[in-house]
């Protein structure tokens, strides 16, 4: 009572309530009290004694006590300021360590990252529309790419690389094939089996993707999250499902030859302007001429990226006719017909519609043909709804409306896609309300 | 907008969707298809008008509707 607290907290139970089982306790803590120190100063080392190295552990030790105090700790006040102590010093320090912990996790390379992350949204397709005319499909990188790039190309590459290896490099120049350097190595290998090098491609294995995927490269088949950054990069790699391809490239490789270099510019053109290809992968593509051609009086007039405008005037004139016998005076009239209504927007529209009309219907990845949503239905919507948000009078070019055309072709293609998944995971054939409300949900 | 025309070319929509799909469809499945296309449609306008006027573009390019696209699909993907 006088001197310690802890003495009369031990004493208090004992005056007021005297039962065997708080004595009992009472009598445990104070012979423990004096006999634990004695334990620790004689025997640091490994005891022979079985209990106790159990307590010595500072764990265990703090545990003990913990437990201890709890029962006791609420009566006495230096072991309920030693229990906040305790508190505090584990809390406040603890979140102090995780502050600090985490601004020492913010390395540049994090900051860079967040700006790479911040940059990649606002970062365009545009920057790789250079490229794509080699990268489109792999057809085009084995016929373009060796004819064109290995004069002038691949030499800069080995001069850069040859500097960095050693001298014997430049005694072997005329080695360099069989044995390349690192660096000589990966930008052969670029060129030519660009599915091995690419970065994008192991994402999805080939033996994982169902049939039906496989053969075709679209919105559907791909989900967006995979081909959200580089979108060029991964066509090519993923259009020619290669069951295709063999195909696709009996076709394609009689046009290429005949018009190389322009085929892989075309190719950009008539697909996309800054989108990668989704069509382009199937064979609707190649058969449809009449479709392409559609296309091009759209771009002509617009020609907001001037790359494209000029490429278009030029190639259609070669890449349209696909029977070669024709080729130059199709060509001439196809070049006339694109060049003359240039000037005139809305006419090229109606011009080219019956063109329209003539291409074929487009497959699906199941082999099933389907008719597309007729673009004027399309405009309809388009135009309503822009309307509707302010900018006055929105007149939709040719090009806008292809790409809303294509948008929505793809929007087609993912809902069916994903019906169709709910339904199969349901165990039904036929897509119900209950899909389209589950997928409205989510 | 069109008032004796048939709203929306209805066989057109349905074959899209069992071509895609492969699977046929019950009875009403199309409309509501269809709406969802109009909702993704109205989406994509508005953002395509948006980007655009942040561009600084009178009408909409096809090139704002490009930027739009990609964030409209995954916003309606199921």
């Amino acid at each position: 009572m006088e001197t310690d607290n802890p003495e009369s907290s031990h004493h208090f139970p004992d005056e007021t309530i005297r039962t065997p089982l708080i004595n009992a306790r009472y009598m445990a803590e104070l012979i423990q009290r004096p006999v634990t120190p004695k334990h620790r100063g004689s025997s640091i080392g490994p005891g022979p004694s079985v209990p106790r190295p159990a307590f010595r552990t500072p764990t265990a030790s703090r545990t003990i006590r913990q437990s201890r105090g709890g029962e006791t700790a609420p009566l006495t006040p230096h072991a309920l300021r030693a229990l906040e102590k305790r508190r505090a010093a584990a809390l406040t320090p603890g979140r102090a360590r995780r502050r600090s912990g985490f601004v020492q996790r913010e390395t540049p390379r994090d900051s860079l990252r967040t700006l790479s992350k911040l940059l990649a949204r606002s970062t365009k397709p545009i920057e790789p529309s250079p490229k794509p005319p080699n990268l489109r499909t792999e057809e085009g990188l084995r016929l373009h790419i060796p004819e064109e790039f290995e004069k002038e190309a691949d030499p800069p590459k080995p001069r850069v690389s040859l500097p960095l290896g050693e001298d014997d490099d430049d005694d072997d120049d005329d080695d360099d094939e069989p044995l390349p350097p690192p660096p000589q190595l990966s930008s052969e290998f670029d060129d030519d089996n660009y599915t091995i090098q690419s970065v994008e491609q192991p994402r999805r294995a080939a033996s994982e993707q169902p049939f039906g995927r496989l053969s075709r490269a679209s919105f559907g088949s791909l989900r967006l999250s995979d081909r959200f950054a580089d979108l060029d990069d991964l066509s090519p790699g993923f259009g020619p499902g290669e069951d295709e391809n063999m195909e696709m490239f009996q076709l394609r490789s009689e046009e290429i030859l005949d018009s190389d270099p322009q085929y892989s510019d075309f190719q950009n053109m008539g697909m996309d302007d800054s989108l990668p290809l989704r069509d382009s992968p199937l064979g609707t593509r190649i058969v449809q001429a009449p479709r392409s051609s559609d296309i091009i009086p759209a771009i002509v007039p617009d020609g907001d990226e001037p790359s494209f405008a000029f490429e278009l005037e030029q190639l259609p004139a070669e890449d349209f006719p696909f029977n070669n016998a024709e080729e130059e005076s199709e060509a001439e009239d196809n070049a006339a017909g694109v060049i003359v209504p240039t000037p005139e927007i809305p006419n090229v529209g109606r011009k080219t519609r019956p063109i329209r009309m003539k291409r074929p219907l487009k497959v699906s990845k199941y082999g099933l043909e389907y008719p597309p949503l007729p673009p004027t239905l399309v405009r309809k919507l388009a135009s309503t709804f822009s309307r509707v948000n302010g900018s006055s009078r929105v007149g939709i070019d040719k090009k806008t409306l292809d790409a809303v055309v294509r948008a929505s072709d793809w929007f087609f293609e993912q809902i069916s896609d994903d019906l169709g998944a709910y339904a199969n995971h349901a165990g039904r054939k036929t897509i119900d309300d209950t899909d389209m409300v589950t997928l409205m949900k989510r | 907008m069109a008032g004796s025309q048939k709203p929306y070319p209805r066989t057109t929509v349905k074959k899209i969707v069992k071509a895609h799909s492969n699977k046929s469809l019950s009875k009403n499945v199309d409309i509501l298809i269809y709406l969802d296309y109009i909702l993704f449609m109205q989406h994509l306008m508005r953002e395509a008008s948006i980007s655009a006027k942040q561009a600084g573009e009178k009408n909409i390019s096809a090139r704002s509707i490009h930027k739009v696209t990609e964030d409209a699909l995954r916003k309606f993907k199921g």
